[in-house]
């Protein structure tokens, strides 16, 4: 073989090492953006069941309002029922988080139902979620940033193409304009 | 929900979710000529007390230098002192047996023949194998003493336990999920301390093996806004790899604990048994119990004022002892050429002496290194870290009022549970002032006022830190007179240099003295 073959082939040998740890690299991270949407998920679902226990403990106090609960409970078999991706999940778990936000306001001002023990823990098991959804919102959101900005620069543009990476979708959970206004006065 | 704290009764209870605080508490005044520090960012603050800790770091470096040259010089002219007593001993027991005649033929033989060589690969291999041998193999036992596995993070002799199902202690576990989640770490182990006085500690070798501890009294006593900062800058110091920081510290501190526990041991019964448990632990056959108790032990060698006290009554010893085996030898024996063995007497004699000069001053040189040079170092560097565990929590937690409302509330009532010993570092916050024993590590908490400056500089309300008007619980003061020597000398730093030069040239005037005096006596004799 001459020189300029074993050149060439270095070079071939070089390249095929570099386009497979740029894979590798952005297998890894789209695992982390798999794995970030686990854990809000994980998140969304818990504060899920946690409705339905509120609801309940909540119930005997309320009397003649029951119509309120029954359209939280609606609310949220709506977001259970959402569907997988974030632009499906994001309208309909805003609109869950209204209407918590606003069943949680009638509750504190209630004064009978600040002493029981019950509604405190579920009190703080919810606020607890709202922030543990907010955290894993913002890691989801970091991490999706990080893999749509690998897939679009140069060198990885190149693998992500023909590999079948497509770009992952951000959750938006507080963008006052898409949210559908859940009033709880009214009927639905 | 807990009864908010003593401090800010003006303000109304603060709604669950963490909101800050919108005005000063009415109890504190400030005064009206002070001036607000220049606003910045978490990010600013991170980068700046980052640098700051990689500085302390750099002095720390040096500071052990200096103290691994010294202790080499020292052991430099210990051993050839040691090795020029037992080759004359042993010479003199080979020739009263009249056997240094055909050895002394038979090497003769054996530098001047072909085997030459052969003989001194074979020398050397022998004499510097056993010397280049032991240290790396000492250095991994060492490592995996220090960094000990064990089933909980913390040590057992502290007293945690595990959450009970309890609101408040509930309430805990989920704040530190929370932050967890925030900090995109593996959640810790969570521990609570029935003590009365609020405290949160980290625990753990790394990241994600760490535990986080908190005293019932820090649940009681401060809201959940308050908790979930304190929470935010335990797990963001987690994160930036103090406890890393923290196992080095100490480690540093149990080597020079183990020495002085290695050298007490022949005259000290709880020291021999430390030993040998640690020599166990370091193959991994200790149980855990045990080796905390071991490793209380050797901490208890730093801290505790009898050992000080102890210390000192070495000094006569060293002066006394080779005097007397001086006076002996030169007064009593007579140098008697024909009997060899007869000169075995005197030679031990001197041997004891200077045994007893060098381990006393070994002890020494020791404890008043671990306390004079490396104790700043390390204390700055742990100090530069916790402003940059502040930093972080307001980048977790994102409320700096409540994590400067926390801090100036620790620092009213706050004290380390009783048997933390040297793991107290560890915990958030220490009294300054009190009736403690002082730590060996010297100041390892910052000043509240420039804790809590930092914390206006990111948008914390100004607030001066609060007066200690709680009595802090006396505790039985066991200060002994080498405690009160060490206070002095940790007091007042020039002072301390003066008595560091002088303990230097001291021990190097008396190793020097001491070699070539028994030197000189052996080869007379």
């Amino acid at each position: 073989m001459t020189t300029a073959q074993i050149i060439g082939l270095a070079a071939l040998a070089l390249l095929i090492l570099i386009a497979i740890l740029l894979y590798n690299r952005l297998v890894r991270l789209r695992v982390g953006v798999k794995t970030a949407w686990a854990q809000i998920d994980a998140q969304l679902r818990r504060r899920h069941d946690l409705v339905p226990n509120l609801v309940a403990a909540v119930r005997g106090y309320f009397g003649h309002e029951s119509a309120v609960l029954e359209r939280v409970a609606a609310v949220r078999e709506r977001a259970v029922n959402a569907g997988d991706t974030p632009a499906q999940r994001a309208g309909a778990e805003q609109a869950l988080g209204a209407a918590l936000g606003q069943l949680i306001a009638r509750v504190e001002a209630m004064p009978e139902l600040k002493a029981d023990g019950t509604v405190l823990a579920l009190q703080e098991e919810l606020a607890t979620t709202e922030n543990r959804i907010a955290f894993s919102r913002q890691h989801y959101n970091e991490t999706v940033g990080r893999y749509n900005g690998a897939i679009e620069s140069i060198p990885d543009m190149l693998i992500a193409k023909p590999c079948g990476f497509r770009h992952a979708q951000f959750l938006e959970l507080d963008t006052p304009t898409t949210v559908p206004v859940v009033d709880l006065e009214r009927a639905a | 929900m807990p009864a908010r704290g003593f401090l800010g009764a003006t303000d109304a209870a603060a709604p669950a979710a963490g909101a800050g605080r919108s005005t000063v508490p009415g109890n504190l005044s400030l005064p009206a000529s002070r001036t607000r520090p220049a606003p910045a960012t978490f990010a600013e603050e991170q980068a700046r007390h980052r640098a700051h800790a990689r500085w302390a770091t750099l002095a720390c470096l040096l500071a052990a230098a200096l103290a691994g040259l010294f202790l080499s010089l020292v052991l430099l002219l210990f051993a050839p002192i040691t090795l020029g007593v037992l080759l004359g001993i042993v010479g003199r027991v080979l020739a009263a047996f009249e056997l240094h005649g055909p050895l002394l033929e038979a090497g003769y033989r054996i530098a001047t023949g072909p085997e030459r060589n052969a003989a001194i690969a074979a020398a050397a291999t022998v004499v510097i194998l056993p010397v280049l041998l032991p240290p790396p193999l000492a250095w991994l036992w060492l490592r995996r003493l220090m960094l000990r596995t064990a089933a909980t993070p913390w040590p057992t002799t502290i007293g945690v336990r595990a959450p009970r199902r309890d609101a408040e202690e509930h309430q805990f576990s989920n704040l530190v999920e929370e932050m967890a989640i925030a900090a995109e770490l593996p959640a810790p182990l969570v521990g609570i301390i029935d003590a009365a006085e609020p405290n949160i500690a980290i625990f753990g070798t790394a990241h994600d093996r760490a535990g986080i501890v908190a005293t019932r009294g820090a649940l009681d006593r401060l809201d959940r806004a308050e908790t979930q900062l304190l929470v935010a800058q335990a797990i963001g110091a987690i994160g930036n790899g103090d406890l890393r920081v923290s196992a080095a510290l100490l480690a540093a501190y149990r080597m020079i604990a183990l020495f002085l526990t290695l050298i007490a041991s022949p005259l000290s019964g709880t020291a021999r048994r430390s030993t040998w448990t640690l020599v166990r632990a370091g193959f991994g056959r200790a149980d855990a119990a045990a080796l905390d108790a071991a490793f209380a032990h050797l901490d208890t060698r730093l801290t505790g004022g009898e050992h000080m006290l102890r210390l000192l009554v070495w000094i006569p010893l060293m002066l006394v002892v080779p005097a007397v085996a001086f006076a002996l030898v030169v007064d009593n024996f007579s140098v008697d050429k024909s009997n060899p063995l007869g000169a075995l007497i005197p030679a031990l004699l001197m041997a004891g002496g200077a045994a007893v000069l060098c381990y006393g001053l070994l002890r020494m040189t020791l404890s008043l290194w671990a306390v004079t040079i490396l104790c700043w170092p390390l204390a700055a560097v742990w100090r530069a870290r916790r402003f940059l565990a502040d930093a972080t929590a307001v980048r977790l937690g994102g409320d700096p009022d409540a994590l400067a409302a926390a801090l100036a509330h620790l620092e009213r009532s706050c004290d380390i549970p009783e048997k933390a010993g040297l793991w107290s570092h560890q915990f958030l916050s220490k009294p300054r002032q009190g009736g403690r024993a002082p730590n060996i590590l010297g100041t390892l908490e910052p000043a509240m006022t420039r804790r809590l400056r930092r914390l206006e500089a990111l948008g914390a309300m100004p607030r001066p830190p609060a007066p200690v008007q709680d009595a802090i619980r006396a505790h039985p003061v066991r200060l002994g007179v080498g405690a009160l020597l060490l206070i002095f000398m940790l007091s007042n730093l020039r002072f301390a240099g003066f008595a560091i030069a002088f303990g230097l040239g001291a021990l190097l005037l008396l190793s020097t003295g001491a070699g070539l005096f028994l030197f000189l006596t052996i080869m007379s004799l």
